[in-house]
């Protein structure tokens, strides 16, 4: 939902989090269709590719490796990581462009 | 030997005292007899509760209304069925109107709307939050189209104080026609079980023009706008609740837009939280209550949730961290695995721009399988509203941190 590129000052990722496109059953899917249906098992076929795509994209680390993810840390520093990111951005200043106002989509 | 002077004086303090005196009475003792058989609280008791002991000041308590049709020249009341006013709460500058039911039913009459508006004005001027604390039957009927608009004048405050100050609406009793939409300019509306309702219109008019048979209550009482329509924010069990949720939910606003929110003092000490190391389960489809999270990250009891029975998919509300007031958004991995739809997408999006209009950062704690797929949904318009979500975090500039804390990030396409 708030992601650096939409602004968010700071993102911290748990190491259990997946960031990805899409799920990887779906994603192995529709990447590896034909070599799935062209092998003898296509299940076994289906099952080997979802397992890669995890291990590959499932997880946060390829969004830490682009900066996407400031750090991945421990859910139990969550807390003092937080306290200390607020403190850091008391004093935040940002604008937008001058207008009159905006026109959310309502 | 008296002197003829000081009685003449003595005589002019006493007609002061006098209608002091009238005034507190609003529509007479039989009709506030009538008002706390009903379970309500007066006017006058319902501001004694919200603000500092002694901290009231009254404005207006002579106003009275200027009409002469239907009788009226025959009935005045002084204050025309609304107290006004400022004082503290918790020590902090607040302005209250509240509507007074013993009085004409609490209906909005032009002197009365006047009132209302006029401390309107002074909150902001001097940058601090208007509270409404409503209870009326609606429009002076007598008075026609004064009456109106004395509505259109609250409604035109109501939008240029939006984002100036903050503005909560409490209501206490009936609220219908065009009343319902002054609170719903407002920042927050909370809602009185039992003793409360809001709609456009009632249930006979209902019948007329659809055949529905319902209920006040089924059709706008708290219960129902704090699930069904989302109308309400907070609802309570009973006004002295209510009163205490508004003083609550004050505490993480600052007084105005060029504020921040007072910091209550947090002395740094165990910050480590241990349990939640282990409170992603193992098993993704098997789920958690974010709000567990919440409370794992956040200083202990602080979290007061907003829309607590409405789109409950994601959870949103004010909280502490390390003494300061913040805003969180969080999926709830517990409800619908999280999926934003259109319910949650506008409830989330409200949130974020209160919260970015009053200067409270925002924490957003991310599990989201994605929108919401379906008929349904696009029908509805998931597009249109869920880019108001995206469109909300997109414009907020306040200072805002992500914990994508747990499992998938992802959107189910095709």
């Amino acid at each position: 939902m708030n992601s650096k590129h939409i602004g968010a000052d700071l993102n911290y990722a748990w190491p259990t989090a997946e960031i990805a496109v899409m799920g990887a059953k779906g994603a192995a899917e529709i990447i590896f269709k034909r070599e799935i249906a062209a092998a003898e098992d296509p299940e076994a076929k289906l099952q080997e590719k979802v397992d890669e795509y995890q291990q590959k994209f499932a997880t946060p680390y390829r969004a830490a490796h682009r900066g996407f993810v400031d750090e991945v840390i421990l859910p139990s520093q969550t807390r003092q990581k937080l306290i200390r990111a607020f403190k850091m951005l008391e004093n935040k200043v940002d604008t937008t462009p001058r207008k009159k106002h905006g026109n959310i989509p309502l | 030997m008296s002197d003829p002077q000081a009685k003449v004086h003595s005589s002019k303090l006493e007609t002061l005292e006098r209608k002091n005196q009238e005034a507190l009475l609003g529509g007479g003792q039989a009709r506030i007899d009538a008002q706390h058989k009903k379970g309500k609280l007066t006017a006058r008791e319902r501001v004694d509760l919200l603000l500092d002991e002694g901290s009231f000041e009254e404005i207006g308590k002579f106003v009275m209304h200027r009409s002469k049709d239907f009788g009226l020249d025959k009935e005045y009341y002084l204050g025309d069925g609304v107290v006004t006013g400022y004082g503290t709460v918790n020590g902090r500058l607040v302005y209250v109107f509240s509507q007074d039911f013993t009085v004409f039913g609490g209906s909005l009459s032009e002197t009365h709307a006047e009132k209302i508006v006029k401390i309107m004005d002074l909150a902001m001027k001097n940058g601090a939050p208007v509270i409404g604390l409503n209870d009326s039957g609606g429009a002076r009927i007598q008075e026609g189209v004064v009456s109106l608009g004395g509505y259109a004048d609250i409604f035109y405050k109501n939008t240029l104080a939006s984002g100036v100050v903050p503005q909560l609406s409490a209501i206490m009793g009936p609220c219908a026609g065009g009343a319902v939409y002054s609170p719903a300019i407002t920042d927050f509306i909370l809602m009185v079980e039992d003793t409360s309702y809001m709609f456009v219109t009632g249930p006979n008019v209902v019948k007329t023009v659809t055949h529905e048979n319902v209920t006040s209550e089924e059709l706008g009482g708290a219960s129902t706008h704090s699930t069904k329509s989302g109308v309400t924010h907070f609802t309570a069990a009973n006004e002295v609740a209510c009163i205490n949720q508004l003083k609550q939910l004050l505490s993480y606003m600052p007084q105005n837009c060029e504020e921040t929110a007072p910091a209550v003092p947090y002395e740094a000490s165990n910050a480590a939280r241990p349990a939640l190391d282990s409170i992603i389960p193992e098993n993704p489809n098997q789920p958690y209550d974010i709000r567990e999270v919440i409370e794992g990250i956040i200083d202990a009891d602080t979290f007061m949730e907003v829309h607590q029975n409405f789109a409950e998919n994601i959870v949103v509300g004010f909280a502490r961290l390390g003494g300061r007031s913040i805003g969180i958004v969080g999926n709830q991995p517990a409800v619908l695995a999280g999926v934003l739809d259109i319910n949650a997408s506008t409830k989330a999006a409200r949130f974020v721009r209160f919260c970015d209009s009053f200067n409270i950062p925002l924490l957003v704690l991310e599990d989201v399988p994605g929108f919401l797929p379906g008929t349904d949904q696009e029908w509805r318009g998931i597009i249109t509203n869920g880019a108001k979500l995206l469109y909300a975090f997109c414009e907020a500039t306040v200072r805002a941190s992500r914990s994508s804390h747990a499992r998938p990030t992802v959107a189910p396409t095709t």
